[in-house]
């Protein structure tokens, strides 16, 4: 027997429906798509912070493999900065010259400053010449004088000689020549 | 055969439609897709707030890490520097041009014909690089420029044995005769001729 329905009843079925209809659209739409839109975002947000947890992490452990080299490097650097003694050059530079070169037997040379300038490499230090002249001296002498500045200052860097002879004593030569030396900033 | 009369029809036809009763289907279906649709929901909920817990653990570390990673990048700066540094001072000592070794080399190559007035020598204009001005007299019995050439073949041989790229020449037009004599120790007269030499190597590869 087929199922009658009166005009009522089918106006119940279709607002039912209707409302069925409704409800399954709202739950999508209020809670199920904002739920996943949420957690897509999450996942993203994870995926994007990860490699800059990694990154920042790898930045930290090269640093810590640096800090092993760090007291080698720390002592080279104190040594030459026990090479450079305090204060300013013009009050230490000459005697420091004067005394070395008496040690071979060379008196009173005369030493003049001549330039400053920064070296691009070394950014906390800067570098003086200077021009020393030492009248009558003979080649032996001359070619001792500067290998002992040379082994005994290794911070100084004899950049030119001129040597020129003596008219009147030929044995005895007049000796200029250029050191430049490192000082801290 | 005796008549049998179902006086009971109108209550199964009752019962039936009881049991059947499309409304009760339908709360039943009704009730039964929305426990599904709660189920999927919070499971749904579940797997939102263990990623948002799992970001919000990820952005805490990482902000701790972000003040390592600020501290450590400043160290690195400071410790480039410093072993930049220390490389580039080690290097200028290690580097520097001896001097005496050069003197040696050109004293060797001096002879008592041959005498040297003015010696100027460059080792910082040019970086690696020695040029050398040598001026002076030599002197021949009796030819002095051709004691001049072999004095530039035994400083190019003796220098080309201890530095890189050596070159010597005389300076254009240096070398000239000169009406003066030279009397050696020995009592020899040697004719003179003055001359300019133009040295210039190399102190590293």
């Amino acid at each position: 027997m087929a199922l009658k329905l009166t005009k009522e009843e089918k106006k119940k079925i279709a607002i039912g429906v209707t409302l069925f209809i409704v409800f399954v659209v709202s739950y999508f739409m209020l809670l199920v798509d904002p739920a996943k839109a949420a957690k897509i975002k999450a996942d993203d947000d994870l995926k994007a912070l990860l490699p800059k947890i990694e990154a920042a992490k790898k930045q930290i452990d090269k640093v810590k493999n640096m800090e092993v080299e760090a007291p080698e490097i720390k002592l080279i650097l104190n040594q030459v900065d026990s090479m450079i003694p305090s204060g300013p050059p013009d009050t230490w530079f000459p005697p420091k010259l004067q005394e070395i070169l008496k040690s071979c037997g060379i008196e009173n040379p005369i030493v003049t400053k001549s330039t400053e300038s920064t070296v691009n490499e070394l950014k906390d230090y800067k570098q003086l010449s200077w021009d020393m002249e030492i009248p009558q001296i003979t080649f032996f002498d001359l070619c001792v004088a500067l290998q002992t500045i040379e082994n005994q200052e290794t911070l100084f860097e004899i950049t030119y000689i001129k040597i020129e002879s003596n008219d009147l004593n030929p044995e005895r030569l007049n000796l200029h020549f250029g050191i430049n030396n490192l000082i801290r900033k | 055969m005796p008549l049998r009369l179902n006086l009971y029809h109108e209550l199964h036809l009752q019962k039936k439609q009881k049991a059947y009763d499309p409304l009760k289907i339908t709360f039943l279906v009704l009730i039964v897709t929305a426990s599904v649709m709660a189920v999927y929901y919070f499971s749904i909920l579940r797997e939102k707030m263990a990623a948002v817990s799992t970001l919000k653990n990820k952005v805490a570390e990482y902000k701790e890490l972000t003040i390592a990673e600020t501290a450590a990048k400043t160290r690195e700066v400071e410790l480039n520097t410093q072993i930049s540094n220390a490389a580039f001072l080690v290097e200028r000592m290690e580097k520097r041009f001896y001097w005496p070794g050069f003197l040696e080399e050109l004293s060797k190559s001096i002879t008592p014909k041959i005498q040297i007035t003015t010696l100027n020598a460059d080792a910082g204009k040019e970086t690696n690089k020695v040029m050398v001005t040598i001026e002076g007299v030599i002197g021949s019995v009796e030819h002095p420029r051709i004691s001049a050439g072999d004095f530039l073949k035994t400083i190019s041989q003796k220098f080309s044995s201890k530095y890189k790229k050596v070159e010597v020449k005389f300076r254009e037009g240096s070398i000239r005769d000169t009406p003066n004599t030279i009397t050696l120790k020995t009592g020899e007269i040697l004719k003179t001729a003055t001359y300019t030499l133009e040295v210039q190597f190399a102190t590293k590869d």
